[in-house]
This record gives C-alpha cells, structure tokens and sequence, in this order.
C-alpha cells in the first residue's frame, strides 16, 4: 500500500514532491480537484493532474470514503 | 622463368586486365593438382563491382553513404506504439483500464516530440456519457498515475468511436501539454495545459487507456486502439 505524505500545499508520493494547485476541469471551472469515482479522485499539482485512490494511506492512515481521503489531502 | 622467384617477375603496374592469364594449381580431386591457367575475367567473375553511391548501392535521402566513419542519423520518426487491439470492456460507473503499453526507456531522448492518438468507443448505453482517457505511470497501475489527455464526452447511444490525439513536447525530460480549452480546442482531448510533466525518457512509461462511463451504471465502453509517433530532437 503505498503511502502519500502531506505537507502545507504540498504532498509526496513515491519520493516525488507535488505541489497542490487548481485546474481546470470539464465544466471550465478552477478546481483543486475532482471526484473521479466512488474510490478515485484527480489532485491538480504542479505536474499536472494526478489520480489518486483508496489503495493509497495518507500519511499512514488508511480511509474508505472518497471525501474524507481527499479532505485529509488539504 | 626458371629458377626465378615470384618478387623477382616484373611488376605489371595496372589493374588485372579480363585477357591476363594466371597461373593456378587445380585440385585434381585424387590428392594432386594440375597446373592450369585462369583469365582476369575469370577471376572478377562473381565478385561484388565496385560500389558507385546512387548506381548499384542507394542513397539514404540522396546521401551517399559510402566511406568510412559512423553515420549519424539525427532526429528522425519513431512509432513505438502502434495497435487496433479490442481493448477490455469497462463495465458501469467506474473509471478503469481499458488498455495500456509500456514506453521502454530510452525510446526518445531527453528532447522529443510525441503525438499520441487513441479511439475510445462507447459500445452500450442509451443515456449518460462516457470519456476515454489517458494516464502515464511508472507502472502499469491508475494509482498516482498522471492524467495527460481526457477525450470528448461520448453521449451518443449506441456504438461510437472517435479518434483522440494529444501532443507532447518533452524538455530535458519535462513535458509541456497545450492548452485545449478556449484559446485552442483542436488538440482533440481535454486536459490541464503544463510545463512541467514529468516525462523522463530515461525510465519506463507506461500508457493507460482509461474509460470513465459517467452517469449511467449500463454503461460499456472500451478502447480499441493507439498510435504513438515521436521525434527525437
């Protein structure tokens, strides 16, 4: 299981550090991220938009609901 | 000639001419030899004649590629993905892998430019839409892969297929995405535009093709092929 650390408007992620920043989604709305499924969510970063999904602990802590885990990430 | 040593003939000084003669020592096929003469023809018969660039070698875009030395082709087309594979049939309101390749490392340098075309296909459901997808990952798995084209809605029930393109210019290992929205709609698929994706050539990359069927849980969908054309630069 891999594991996201978050930092103050950053996250890192398999040793690569992201910084957390709006995109603009389908609807041509800024967003800082976007629900993708019921286990999956799309983080805006300075790379570029990254997936994200339950499999993943965030900062060790293990989520089931898509809402919490993506709150837990800000 | 007799008692004489071979350095010791005269020199001809010329190029074997098709009438001289030579003196061989024919295998008798009984363990001796007989002592025959050849021609010059003979002797050149069924040699390779001398190349002459454009006349009996070709040229590679009318450079000649006689001489010594290494040829250095700089640049040049590469399509290291080409597929019409019936990709896996996503199923439902989930957003999952249709189909995928592996980029090998070290296909494109540090400098390159990449299109990439996809044909995302909307196979059942007469409601909702569905959007075919591309992630790059370091492996071949959604999770922390990073989203570099989102096809057009496909809402038209029945099937449907569409062709998806998306362009990359890759930066000492960074990519650059062009904007799609507004300004620029003709790049075919919908993304955040960025300087700054990580796209090292120097590791593998694999390409997921991802369905996402919105809104209707009978939704089907799968992709059923890519291309992927690059220049090293």
């Amino acid at each position: 299981m891999s594991n996201i650390k978050t930092s103050k408007g950053k996250l890192t992620f398999n040793n690569t550090e992201y910084v957390l920043q709006n995109f603009t989604n389908d609807s041509d709305e800024s967003v800082s991220y976007a629900l993708v499924s019921d286990s999956q969510v799309h983080i805006g970063t300075d790379k570029g938009i990254i997936l994200f999904d339950l499999s993943c602990t965030i900062n060790k802590e293990t989520f089931t609901d898509i809402n919490l885990f993506t709150a837990a990430l800000y | 000639m007799a008692d004489k040593k071979i350095s010791q003939l005269t020199a001809k000084g010329a190029a074997l001419a098709a009438t001289d003669l030579i003196e061989i020592a024919e295998d008798n096929g009984a363990g001796g030899y007989v002592t025959k003469s050849v021609t010059g023809a003979n002797v050149k018969s069924g040699l390779q004649a001398t190349l002459v660039s454009a006349t009996n070698i070709k040229t590679i875009n009318s450079n000649t590629i006689l001489g010594s030395g290494d040829l250095v082709i700089a640049g040049g087309q590469k399509v290291p993905a080409v597929s019409n594979t019936i990709g896996t049939t996503i199923t439902g309101l989930t957003n999952a892998i249709s189909d995928s390749f592996l980029l090998p490392a070290n296909t494109f340098s540090s400098n390159c430019q990449i299109e990439l075309q996809w044909y995302p296909s909307r196979i059942v459901g007469t409601t909702g839409a569905t959007q075919g997808l591309v992630y790059i990952n370091s492996t071949n798995s959604l999770t922390g892969a990073t989203l570099v084209a989102t096809g057009i809605n496909l809402t038209n029930s029945g099937v449907s297929n569409i062709t998806c393109r998306r362009t990359i210019a890759v930066r000492s290992n960074v990519g650059t995405l062009m904007s799609t929205i507004n300004q620029a709609s003709s790049d075919f698929s919908v993304t955040q535009p960025t300087e700054n994706l990580p796209f090292n050539n120097s590791s593998d990359i694999y390409f997921l093709f991802v369905m996402n069927n919105i809104t209707n849980v009978l939704l089907q969908s799968r992709n059923v092929g890519y291309r992927l054309v690059g220049y090293n630069l």
